[in-house]
């Protein structure tokens, strides 16, 4: 571990003052109507503002939030909004209802633990906290799990990781970020899920399509952003525990301490061990490796009158071995050894200052990492050292008015990567800055985000990146968006496909590497009404992904190869999901979605079907809170179809006639219990106990041709009972 | 939706017998979020009470609670402690004075129109 990092932290946040733009709308029976003179009050910091003639209003947002808008207007209830650090510079619009009706017309806003934001022009879904609870376990990937737009797959019978996918395509093609800083990237595409703990989190946003130009060019299929817990607001005392039937046990621990008025400071701890070996099908091959992770944050955060500034420092390490279980490495020469071994330092910081002119603001952002990863499978061996440094500048502006808003700005990110595995060497030092642009235009109905950016890559030149984002209000139930732009990234096919080392099969590199380039169009339309008088929502989305180039894994050319090749304008990703919530009665949410994947590349000279995809996928969650609020139950149902698989040989000239998976439903449920400061719960993983028979191939013997653990489409451990703790206390209110 | 409630009620009633859960409406000088939370959390975790909601923009709270345990008037006691007055009965105005801005009497009025 190298811990030769100098740091010059400064980073900035791209908002700083920042005003939000609303009109005021009252709603008699009939029709609605701009209200004049309506007052927009924020409880907090008691700043305010009244409504013009069209209803508009604009209001300084203070730089402590959360904080209340009360909108009032004579004649009409008042309605209350929270507003939080995400809404600055979103376009509100308020609905008054006439006090001539009667109070139960009044809609009853119920935030919902995830939602498709409304008030945002890209389809972002929100998950907050609350939503991460129901998946007490562990870190990041099982945060998906309740929901539809994520997928998380096993990547191979002996590591235990997990791979996320949206639209079909695998989870390099999503941008990951921390903060808006580039997250999981490199040499943490594969295991890197893993590494950050769940309660860390404080929500996340997935963007469906391609994101933001503001955060670079790596964003294909989506672009999911991580909030971790704030030191200003997070609790003073947190502790949880956790330990299933296996006796996996982990431990989280936070604390976020207020310092002095403007300083405040946060840690993070954790650790999560797998002591116990588990076979539970018998095939000498454990179930999960055994072994430690643990992790550890300490941030800090500065608010002053004119600037605001974070910065912190993560470590992050894992040492698992997996494998033949001991009684074989003690009996028997065959014993085949799995090791995953990680190191990770990384450094953050970010500086905002608000300028005298209102509405503009400069931020900057510095981040780096060293990372050492090393795996093992059996024979097979993979080594990589990555460093990175990312760095990244935005102006932010207004034209006259929060109705034209423009964001410029520019990056430099450095890295050198070197990977080797099997006699396979990928090195590579890239140097890419980009300059990019981002403007919005905040209409009543019709709002655009128009950007580009521009990257000159050391190694492979230039590459320019539009993106558009438009979304138009239909009717006040109704959101229509539309999305398309350009994403690219430089594969590293050694670290994104590691786990087919698990396979005797050899790889065959691709000739050279070639950045993948795809572009991606789609729309959605999100419908608000009501059943039984309470909130319904109603959403289909399609995305098309098309490659010009992508750097294919073919399985299906020839059983003892695994051939790597770059695949022009070919492969192509075609998404439909369908959502649909309702609350049958109160406190019952019910969540049904339903998922269309035909995501086609060229194997085996043939376009088709990825392999280990399913066509359909059905996801159902149901939650249920009693309304003491002291219990809370959750149970969530996935259906994934059956996907086409890989040929195997399984002997000389012998061949598997099973080339399709069965039907794999999954269920989860967990139960809560709170009282005060302490919650308890008990849940369920893989309820129904599915488990694949034989998931490992020739498992007597890992070391002939036929060795292969990478065609698992179903989990390898059935039924998994867990249990835990949280334990709060709350940052004292003044 | 009042229809659905009455129904519910009715069942509660043959199955867990009307003398021992009763429901009652209180109106309260509860006037914002902070006061909600205040409320629920701390009637809640009370013994006796099977749940506790409060409507701060009509100001009034639904509680059930077992009448074994618990009266109306200890109900009114303990949302007086915590500084809020409770139909006739008024809040302690020591308790009441701790209470953020928003949940003093009068607290949003003021904020909305001034």
């Amino acid at each position: 571990m190298k811990i030769a990092v100098t740091l010059v932290c400064l980073f900035l946040f791209s908002t700083l003052q920042a005003q939000l733009k609303g009109v005021v709308l009252g709603s008699t029976e009939k029709e609605k109507t701009p209200l004049y003179g309506a007052k927009a009050i924020l409880l907090k910091s008691g700043l305010r503002a009244i409504s013009n003639e069209d209803g508009k209003f604009e209001i300084v947002l203070p730089k402590e939030l959360p904080d209340t808008l009360v909108v009032s207007a004579n004649g009409y209830y008042p309605d209350t909004v929270i507003l939080d650090k995400r809404d600055r510079f979103v376009y509100l619009e308020v609905v008054l209802y006439t006090d001539q009706l009667l109070p139960e017309v009044i809609v009853r806003i119920q935030k919902g633990t995830t939602s498709i934001s409304r008030l945002k022009t890209l389809n972002v879904e929100e998950i907050s906290s609350g939503e991460l609870k129901k998946a007490a376990c562990c870190n990041l990937s099982e945060s998906f799990e309740t929901n539809a737009s994520v997928d998380v797959n096993i990547t191979d019978a002996v590591s235990g990781a997990k791979k996320i996918q949206m639209m079909g395509l695998d989870g390099v093609y999503t941008q990951l970020q921390m903060e808006n800083i580039p997250y999981l990237r490199g040499l943490e595409s594969s295991y890197g899920l893993t590494s950050l703990p769940g309660t860390w989190i404080e929500s996340m946003q997935i963007t469906k399509g391609s994101g933001t130009v503001i955060n670079g060019y790596e964003s294909m299929a989506g672009l999911i952003n991580i909030e971790l817990k704030k030191p200003f607001e997070m609790e003073r005392f947190y502790l949880n525990t956790y330990v299933n039937q296996m006796g996996r046990n982990e431990l989280n621990l936070h604390s976020g301490i207020q310092l002095n008025k403007k300083w405040s400071t946060a840690l993070f701890a954790h650790y999560a061990a797998h002591p116990f070996e588990v076979d539970s099908n018998k095939d000498g091959f454990r179930d999960m490796p055994n072994g430690l992770n643990s992790a550890f944050l300490n941030r800090y955060h500065y608010q002053g009158e004119k600037m605001e500034a974070q910065f912190g420092i993560s470590f992050y390490s894992q040492d698992l071995t997996g494998g033949s279980i001991s009684q074989i490495r003690r009996d028997s020469t065959n014993a085949y050894n799995v090791g995953l071994d990680a190191r990770n330092l990384s450094a953050f910081a970010k500086t905002g200052f608000f300028l005298k002119k209102t509405g503009h603001s400069l931020g900057i952002l510095y981040h780096y990492k060293h990372h050492e990863q090393t795996n093992q499978f059996g024979l097979r061996n993979f080594k990589g050292v990555e460093d990175r440094a990312y760095s990244n500048l935005i102006y932010d502006g207004i034209i006259g008015s929060t109705i034209h808003k423009y964001k410029v700005g520019a990056s430099i990110v450095y890295s050198n990567i070197e990977q080797s595995a099997d006699t396979l060497v990928d090195n590579r030092e890239e140097i890419v800055p980009g300059a990019f642009a981002e403007y919005t235009y905040t209409g009543l109905r019709l709002i655009m985000v128009a950007g580009a950016r521009y990257d000159f890559h050391n190694l492979f030149g230039e590459q320019f990146v539009p993106r558009l984002h438009l979304k138009y209000l239909l009717t006040e139930n109704t959101d229509l968006r539309f999305t398309g732009g350009k994403g690219w990234r430089v594969p590293n096919y050694l670290i994104d496909n590691n786990s087919l080392l698990a396979t005797s099969r050899v790889w065959v590199a691709p000739s050279e590497v070639q950045p993948e380039i795809s572009w991606n169009v789609g729309g959605s339309l999100v419908h608000e009404f009501k059943i039984l008088g309470r909130k319904a929502t109603l959403s289909a989305d399609y995305y098309h992904t098309y490659f010009e180039n992508q750097l294919v894994v073919d399985r299906d050319m020839d059983p003892e190869f695994i051939y790597f090749r770059n695949v022009e304008n070919s492969s192509f990703s075609n998404s439909l999901q369908t959502e649909f919530s309702f609350s049958p009665f109160r406190n019952f949410d019910i969540r049904m979605a339903y998922k269309y994947l035909d995501v086609r590349s060229v194997f085996n000279n043939e376009l088709q079907q990825q392999v280990m995809m399913p066509k359909h996928r059905g996801f159902m969650n149901l939650a249920y809170e009693t309304r003491n609020k002291r219990w809370n139950f959750d149970l969530t149902l996935s259906l994934f179809g059956k996907s086409r698989l890989p040929i195997v040989m399984t002997g000389p000239d012998e061949f598997t006639t099973k080339n399709t998976s069965d039907v794999v439903p999954m269920m989860g449920g967990q139960v809560t219990h709170t009282y005060k400061k302490w919650e308890w719960y008990l849940g369920g993983e893989n309820m129904l106990n599915i488990t694949q028979k034989n998931p490992i191939i020739s498992v007597e013997d890992p070391f002939s041709p036929y060795f292969n653990a990478t065609r698992v489409w179903a989990p390898v451990y059935g039924i998994n009972i867990y249990a835990g703790m949280r334990y709060t206390l709350e940052k004292r209110k003044e | 939706m009042k229809t659905i409630g009455i129904l519910l009620l009715l069942l509660a009633s043959f199955t867990t017998n009307a003398q021992k859960v009763k429901t009652d409406i209180v109106k309260t000088s509860a006037e914002c979020g902070d006061c909600k939370e205040r409320i629920e959390s701390k009637l809640n975790y009370t013994k006796g009470i099977v749940y506790a909601e409060l409507n701060y923009e009509t100001k009034e709270l639904e509680v059930r609670y077992k009448t074994k345990h618990l009266t109306l008037s200890q109900i009114y006691a303990v949302l007086n402690e915590l500084g809020y007055d409770a139909d006739d009965t008024k809040a302690d105005s020591a308790a009441q004075k701790a209470l953020p801005a928003c949940c003093q009497p009068g607290g949003m009025a003021k904020e909305i129109h001034n």
